[in-house]
């Protein structure tokens, strides 16, 4: 299948200095030279415990921040050469993303209706009954647009974050972390959604979680992470002694829980 | 208390007995009647009726200073957050940091000074001492908010610079401004009525607390409650004012556990 995203020997390195008058400077390599493709409508899986470099990888394929080695490429365009907002307007919207913490990735001032439109509204598209439909997509009323985040529980704040991401029809959605803070019903409630609508949309979805069973369950190939590196990409994971190390660690503490 | 104070400083040509600025010297020194609730000052003139005009310099006089220091502190902050550790932020942080490293009140004194007495000037001394302040704080909460989900997520979803402030920002931190600037109002009645007691203020013909507390230090053995009921009000109303303050902030505190 053609590729929609790919990240070419991308390397990001923090440099850390610590105060005080000797002011040495200590490099912290939170992306090392990944790459990997990912394919139109697939679902493609990142595992890798706290602090292996995932929300720096979410952050450099959304624009967010810039790698300092190597391409990341989206269909044909390299966003690494992007260099201001406006060049990027017309890849942000192919691209959304549904953040961990569902509490605070909405603004708390705003109505959901708002909140789902305001992707429609930057890029002047029309938003008539766009916030009813997209909520009742991800399985909440159209009745609650004008509710506000705090009126909502955690699993419904995180429906809305991904009713916002899809108000675009975007070619893709990143999910950082997006089913972590949920409980394992709510948790599985969004996953079936979300394969809903993968179906319905055909659209590609990065899913990073360090819950390995639910990223075997959903999606299509998954890459364990390390230290910022990819150590392996697998479809399916088989007996554990086939795989990595790390990865066989991960699969049997899956398997003792 | 302090809403009290703002419906006599508005309505104080209704509810005043007598004309604040009428001399009469055969009415000099007066303990209180019926003529004079408080009594009169050297000159003869109602000190009850200078005290609610007063009320209406040292208020409108605040509520100006106030509107002007949180005006341009809410726009450096602002800018200086949203564009922070670029070169824009740097500046205005060294200019703050200049400007706080004098000692507010002696800056005042000079610049007063330098326009000479009146009202107006000393607004303007105060306002060029206490916005540095202001965008200080401001410039913080900026950068606090900037790096919530919701704003990321905005970004990801196209809104620019202008909506990211108006939509996202300030209706998050306006809760937080509005407790600084009730806080400051006590300290700014003190630093203006200070400003007039030392002659650089108000003119010794307009009713304000500060130049009566002046006027009446010669007479102080002779008249003691010519000096009394001025510091009497302003330590009201500083107080009311700080209670309001204090009870805000300890909501926000409670908001944001």
């Amino acid at each position: 299948m053609e590729a929609l995203v790919k990240m070419n020997k991308v390397t990001k390195i923090y440099k850390k200095t610590n105060p005080g008058l000797r002011k040495n400077s200590v490099n912290n390599i939170a992306v090392d030279d990944i790459s990997f493709a990912i394919a139109r409508g697939e679902i493609f899986g990142l595992i890798g415990e706290s602090g292996c470099g995932k929300t720096t990888l979410v952050n450099l394929m959304l624009g967010l921040i810039k790698p300092d080695r190597g391409e990341i490429v989206i269909d044909t365009v390299d966003i690494t050469k992007l260099k201001s907002n406006r060049e990027f307007l017309p890849i942000r919207k192919r691209m959304q993303a549904v953040f961990q913490n569902s509490s605070s990735s909405l603004n708390p001032q705003m109505t959901l209706k708002k909140i789902i439109t305001e992707p429609l509204k930057n890029f002047h598209l029309p938003e008539q009954g766009v916030a009813e439909e997209l909520l009742e997509d991800v399985g909440l009323s159209a009745s609650w647009i004008l509710r506000k985040p705090a009126q909502l529980s955690g699993g419904q704040r995180q429906r809305v974050s991904i009713a916002r991401a899809l108000a675009l029809k975007p070619d893709f959605i990143i999910l950082d972390e997006a089913t972590s803070n949920l409980d394992v019903i709510t948790s599985k409630q969004i996953i079936d959604l979300l394969k809903k609508l993968n179906d319905k949309y055909k659209m590609m979805m990065l899913f990073i979680s360090h819950d390995i069973g639910v990223v075997d369950d959903f999606c299509h190939r998954k890459a364990i992470m390390k230290n910022g590196e990819i150590l392996e990409i697998v479809k399916q994971f088989g007996p554990p002694e086939n795989h990595h190390p790390y990865t066989q660690k991960l699969l049997q503490a899956r398997l003792h829980i | 208390m302090a809403s009290i104070m703002i419906v006599l400083a508005i309505f104080a040509p209704i509810l005043a007995p007598n004309d604040p600025n009428k001399i009469d010297v055969m009415n000099s020194l007066n303990q209180s009647s019926s003529e004079f609730p408080l009594g009169t000052d050297q000159l003869g003139r109602c000190i009850f009726s200078r005290l609610l005009y007063g009320a209406r310099t040292s208020l409108t006089v605040t509520a100006m200073v106030l509107v002007v220091t949180i005006t341009i502190g809410t726009l450096v902050g602002t800018l200086s957050g949203i564009f922070s550790d670029r070169l824009i932020d740097k500046l205005f942080t060294a200019l703050c940091e200049v400007l706080l490293a004098f000692p507010g009140i002696l800056f005042a004194l000079v610049i007063a000074g330098m326009l000479g007495p009146g009202v107006l000037n000393i607004m303007i001394a105060i306002a060029i001492v206490s916005w540095a302040k202001y965008a200080r704080v401001i410039r913080g909460l900026v950068i606090g908010t900037k790096n919530a989900d919701y704003v990321k997520a905005a970004r990801v979803a196209g809104t620019n610079h202008l909506h990211m402030i108006t939509w996202h920002i300030l209706p998050n931190i306006k809760n937080t401004i509005g407790t600084l600037i009730v806080t400051d109002i006590g300290s700014t009645i003190l630093t203006i009525s200070g400003l007039s007691f030392i002659g650089l203020g108000a003119q010794a013909s307009e009713a304000e607390w500060g130049m009566m507390i002046n006027e009446a230090r010669m007479y102080i053995i002779k008249s003691p409650q010519m000096i009394l009921y001025p510091i009497v009000t302003i330590i009201i109303v500083v107080l009311a004012f700080n209670l309001i303050g204090d009870a805000l902030a300890s909501n926000e505190e409670l908001e944001g556990l």
